[in-house]
């Protein structure tokens, strides 16, 4: 009998029941490690090209460069990088067919620079204060949600310069408040230590969202993922997640990069014009979610069908 | 000194100051004009640390585009023009 390649990249039923228990699942290569540096030194290459970005380069906080959000909508190996099957197969078998791409990030670690405090995020109201994806209402109140990041190791990513922490099976429940008010003060940056660990979350503080002021996190339930360049790992973003200092020599650093997935009744950015968040500002007029899989049959959000250098986002199907 | 003398002298400064600066920053005495700064090993940090360097010298930062995808040479050769 002839046996049948698998042509897609969906988890397998046991992939899934372990992403259910763990919220996280990886690591998972996506590209060689050969082919990750080439691409990554044509990207970065790219990046200064600011001509066709669709947000202003003036929104700059201090240490976070949120006008560099959403470079796949005018970068063309960050476009095909977001509609990369063996990303979003895996995506949608979680989250349903219909899968929107409605935010990337970089997120760059330079020698001397802090850890990431832990922290979850539902809503992403976290520093804008407005609620960033509103899933459906369920009985009366928007349903528990967050969203799935596929986060891209574009360089090798370790202890000594800064990789995840992650603690396994703590995605259903919010030990923060996302709508507490969480003050910025770009001089806290590399300048606090908690618990001995110099941290903080880009000039905030998240401990200030805590929902118990008392409560410490158990960071004995924490573990290092140490990632490959190319290699990802998928997790809901309500997981209790960090990163560690960077303590590396001067040459290395570590570079992720995060791709965020919503199903299609998932309302982005609601009447939001300008995200202001880490001590800048984006107005979203040239904004525009991915469908990367699937319809939009609920036509919440704007489309992006082309990126601004004309690639063409093709859905994938199932 | 005429004009061109000076630009000329300006040019050979900044490529100077650019390759020790360069050397110093990625502790490589290796480093030649004719080497890209990537390719080096630099990034975004080094390239802020190192733009810190020539705006304190010459009143002009470097054009992240042409140091990114050209040589150490010209991105010096950019920046003089502009400080001229």
């Amino acid at each position: 009998m002839a046996t049948t390649e698998r042509t897609d990249h969906r988890l397998s039923a046991q992939e899934l029941e372990q992403f259910e228990r763990d919220g996280f699942i990886g690591p998972i290569k996506i590209y060689e490690p050969e082919e990750m540096e080439e691409r990554w030194n044509t990207i970065r290459r790219q990046l200064p090209d600011r001509s066709l970005a669709i947000y202003p380069d003036d929104a700059l906080g201090a240490v976070t460069n949120i006008s560099n959000y959403d470079r796949h909508l005018d970068v063309d190996l960050l476009s095909e990088h977001i509609m990369k099957a063996e990303i979003v197969d895996r995506v949608a078998s979680i989250l349903g067919p219909d899968v929107l791409c409605w935010r990337t990030e970089f997120f760059p670690k330079y020698p001397g620079d802090e850890g990431t405090d832990w922290h979850q995020a539902a809503t992403f109201a976290n520093a804008s204060k407005k609620p960033q994806i509103l899933w459906p209402s369920r009985d009366g109140q928007p349903a528990f949600g967050g969203t799935i990041t596929v986060w891209t190791a574009f360089t090798d990513s370790t202890r000594e310069n800064g990789c995840l922490q992650l603690m396994p099976g703590t995605h259903r429940q919010m030990n923060y408040d996302e709508s507490k008010p969480m003050e910025y003060d770009p001089e806290a940056i590399n300048a606090r230590e908690k618990e001995g660990v110099k941290r903080g979350f880009f000039g905030y503080d998240y401990r200030q969202l805590q929902k118990d002021p008392n409560w410490q996190p158990d960071e004995s339930q924490a573990f290092p993922l140490v990632m490959k360049r190319g290699e990802c790992v998928i997790f809901w973003s309500t997981l209790m997640h960090a990163s560690l200092p960077h303590t590396g020599s001067k040459k290395d650093y570590r570079m992720g990069f995060a791709a965020r997935y919503v199903p299609t009744q998932v309302r982005i950015y609601p009447d939001t014009d300008t995200v202001a968040e880490y001590g800048g500002g984006i107005p979203l007029d040239n904004y525009g979610a991915v469908l990367v899989s699937g319809k939009d049959e609920y036509g919440h959000n704007r489309i992006a069908k082309t990126s601004r250098r004309g690639f063409t986002f093709e859905p994938r199907g199932f | 000194m005429p004009e061109a003398v000076e630009e000329s002298t300006l040019k050979e400064s900044v490529q100077r100051a650019t390759v020790e600066w360069v050397a110093e920053l990625l502790e490589d005495p290796e480093v030649g004009a004719e080497d890209n700064f990537l390719d080096l090993g630099g990034h975004s940090m080094l390239a802020l640390q190192l733009g810190n360097l020539a705006k304190e010298r010459f009143g002009q930062d470097y054009d992240l585009r042409v140091l990114f995808e050209g040589t150490l040479a010209d991105a010096a050769a950019d920046l003089a023009a502009r400080a001229a």
